[in-house]
């Protein structure tokens, strides 16, 4: 039985660019010579047919702009659609935003019973689930106090909380994952699993993709100017990692040719590549374990990064550098030919230098990687940040930043460990 | 419009809470919170009643302060209910971009926690009569009445003026200049009985008396109160009635204009 279902829905948005905003402008404007109405109208989905079945999780996933907010926001109801109808059965809670309608006067409990009638619930449901919602939020010692007191990880931690107890037939979900700190993100998608094995309905926009596959069967890729395309979790994210890094790859040719690659100015060509240009990069690839290059590795593999150089001018101090990037902004790992004492000798005019990595222990999620070319005291002669990106996937569930190799064992202590136990006791 | 309106009563628990939210907001912040409310129309009797007795002495109306506030309290608070609704779209705008729920919601429940704001305001007004030796006849039995007919007349203006305001954000300062020359067209510091019935402007014989009960439905609603609690008298029916059936009117034509609008407030707010 599909309980979400969308009938050719379309949803235009106009932007009137010199639209009267008061009644003065709209005085000023009628007594006025002035009457071009500029309009601008953009469709922000065009023709979307969408079944979701009962107890089905869908993940929503597309580039920024793409719509997902918004088809989000007209299933539940805050916006109506152009063209096209939308039917919805059975109870629906949207989680756009976390803590909608808090008021700092309020104490923490007052604040859960009236976030709680704002997502649609009565007093009664309210009362039932109310000290499963203050343990979850873990808010217990401070749930009588004024929410003015609350830190942001506080209010967002109930925010999520009264959300979490809900308990709602579809359940809309709009990036609040992004939020908290990760173990609480953890927390959060533990929640959301538990929803879905419980049989509800789960919308779920996300950027995370690793958490898309894992939590969603199938999904919806929405992208601005192209047909909306459904289809396996797995197999959607991995075209739509595809069409990431071809988008990535046709800008950076773009940048390339729009700005020179005989750029003489020290100042910033662009936001993500800056540098004098006396040696640039040419080309870089990320060649796996196969020898062939790829935008993706497997968590634990080997993995070469090359730098191809062109040089436009010689120069005598020249520094090869890298830096990985997780796509929150963690920076991973940095590291050059300087800090690694290598030293490249003359330099050839094309050439190739290759950096090595017996086993990269990144844990699966996204990342970006920073190609530099810089003298000793830093000056740049080619600097991207970022170059490209490239995910890591893993089987393993781990959480992190990275996997140091490891292993468990069971009963018997190292003879070393053994004494100095002995020794503390 | 049936099927909006039973959803709007099984979102009543919100407008309760938002009531509540409302007043708890305003009473929590200082302890002189309540006392203020109360405060603060007493301050404005005291400034009228120096005006019209030491300044202007010519003055006929006994017991002018119990007059006036009779009449001061149902004013601020159609003012103030007035300007709240008005804003209470654009106010929270967060929420209805994020969450959906029937959006008269948000002007209906700035209506009532006025009103019970009001109603602890009439607290002083009764004690006031009592100390002016004003007794209490069984008109007062129409107060639910007439109550009821304010409560209407400014929801259905507020939903009004909510939705014009998301389109117009200058709604709320015309609003502004619109409520002071109203308080002075509605017989507040004065009685509506000294208003001519005869008077010529430009040639044209008007009755400016029976103009004013027509045009200015607050006027009527005003005065009754007045005659209810300082006259002791019932409420002249013909215009009570007539003044009812506007107002009802006004709310039903303000409720259509509003959810007819209020699916675009997502957007346009």
């Amino acid at each position: 039985m599909s309980v979400i279902c969308l009938q050719n829905v379309s949803k235009k948005f106009v932007i009137h660019h010199d639209r009267p905003r008061s009644f003065q402008e709209l005085l000023i404007r009628t007594l006025g010579r002035n009457h071009n109405h500029s309009r601008e109208e953009f469709w922000v989905l065009r023709d979307l047919d969408l079944e979701v079945e009962q107890g089905e999780t869908l993940g929503i996933i597309g580039s920024n702009g793409a719509g997902k907010s918004t088809l989000l926001k007209l299933i539940a109801g805050i916006i109506q659609p152009t063209t096209g109808k939308i039917t919805v059965k059975g109870r629906l809670a949207a989680l756009l935003e976390l803590g909608a309608g808090f008021h700092p006067d309020l104490t923490g409990r007052e604040n859960v019973f009236l976030s709680g009638s704002i997502l649609g619930l009565t007093a009664h449901e309210m009362r039932s689930r109310f000290d499963e919602i203050v343990s979850f939020a873990e808010l217990e010692k401070f749930i009588d106090m004024p929410l003015r007191y609350y830190s942001s990880g506080m209010q967002v931690r109930l925010g999520f909380s009264i959300a979490a107890c809900l308990d709602p037939d579809i359940l809309l979900i709009d990036e609040v994952l992004a939020v908290g700190d990760e173990a609480f993100q953890k927390k959060c998608l533990a929640r959301i699993d538990e929803f879905c094995r419980s049989g509800k309905t789960i919308l779920l926009v996300s950027h995370n993709l690793e958490a898309v596959k894992q939590l969603c069967s199938r999904v919806l890729w929405l992208e601005t100017n192209q047909p909306a395309v459904e289809g396996p979790a797995v197999e959607m994210v991995e075209k739509y990692r595809l069409h990431v890094w071809e988008e990535e790859a046709k800008k950076r040719a773009h940048d390339a040719s729009a700005h020179g690659s005989v750029d003489q100015d020290t100042q910033s060509v662009s936001k993500t590549r800056w540098g004098s240009g006396e040696i640039i990069v040419s080309d870089v690839r990320l060649i796996n374990r196969a020898g062939v290059p790829v935008h993706w590795i497997q968590c634990g593999d080997p993995l070469t990064i090359e730098i191809h150089y062109h040089v436009q001018r010689a120069v005598p101090d020249v520094v090869f550098g890298i830096a990985i990037y997780r796509s929150d902004g963690l920076w991973c790992y940095g590291t050059n030919t300087e800090i690694d004492a290598v030293d490249l000798g003359p330099l050839a005019d094309d050439g190739v230098v290759c950096v090595d990595f017996p086993s990269l222990g990144l844990i699966a999620g996204e990342y970006s990687l920073d190609v530099a070319l810089h003298d000793s005291d830093g000056h740049a002669y080619d600097y991207w940040h970022p170059y490209c990106a490239f995910s890591v996937r893993s089987h393993i569930q781990d959480v992190g930043v990275y996997r140091p190799a490891h292993q468990w064992r069971i009963g018997e202590r190292r003879a070393g460990d053994a004494k100095e136990g002995k020794a503390r006791a | 419009m049936i099927v909006r309106f039973a959803e709007l009563i099984r979102y009543r628990e919100l407008v309760k809470n938002l009531v509540v939210r409302d007043l708890k907001a305003r009473y929590k912040n200082s302890i002189l919170g309540l006392l203020w409310s109360l405060l603060n129309p007493l301050f404005t009797m005291l400034v009228f009643t120096i005006v019209f007795t030491f300044m202007m002495p010519n003055n006929q109306i006994s017991k002018f302060p119990v007059f006036l506030l009779c009449a001061l309290l149902p004013w601020n608070f159609f003012q103030a209910a007035l300007t709240g609704c008005t804003n209470s779209i654009v106010e929270n705008a967060t929420l209805v971009k994020k969450v959906y729920f029937p959006r008269e919601v948000l002007p209906l429940s700035t209506v009532l926690s006025n009103f019970v704001n009001f109603l602890l305001a009439l607290i002083v007004l009764f004690a006031m009569l009592w100390a002016f030796r004003i007794p209490l006849t069984r008109q007062v039995f129409w107060l639910p009445v007439i109550m009821a007919t304010q409560l209407a007349f400014t929801l259905g203006l507020g939903l009004i003026l909510a939705t014009t305001n998301v389109f117009y954000r200058d709604t709320g300062l015309i609003l502004g200049v619109a409520l002071q020359a109203w308080f002075f067209l509605t017989p507040i510091i004065y009685p509506i009985d000294i208003l001519p019935t005869q008077r010529s402007i430009f040639g044209l014989n008007l009755n400016v008396h029976r103009l004013t009960y027509i045009l200015n439905p607050m006027a009527s609603i005003i005065s009754s109160y007045r005659v209810v609690l300082y006259h002791g008298a019932p409420p002249a029916l013909n215009f009570m009635l007539r003044t009812l059936v506007t107002s009802v009117a006004v709310l039903m034509l303000g409720y259509a204009i509003f959810s007819h609008y209020s699916g675009t407030f997502g957007e346009e707010v």
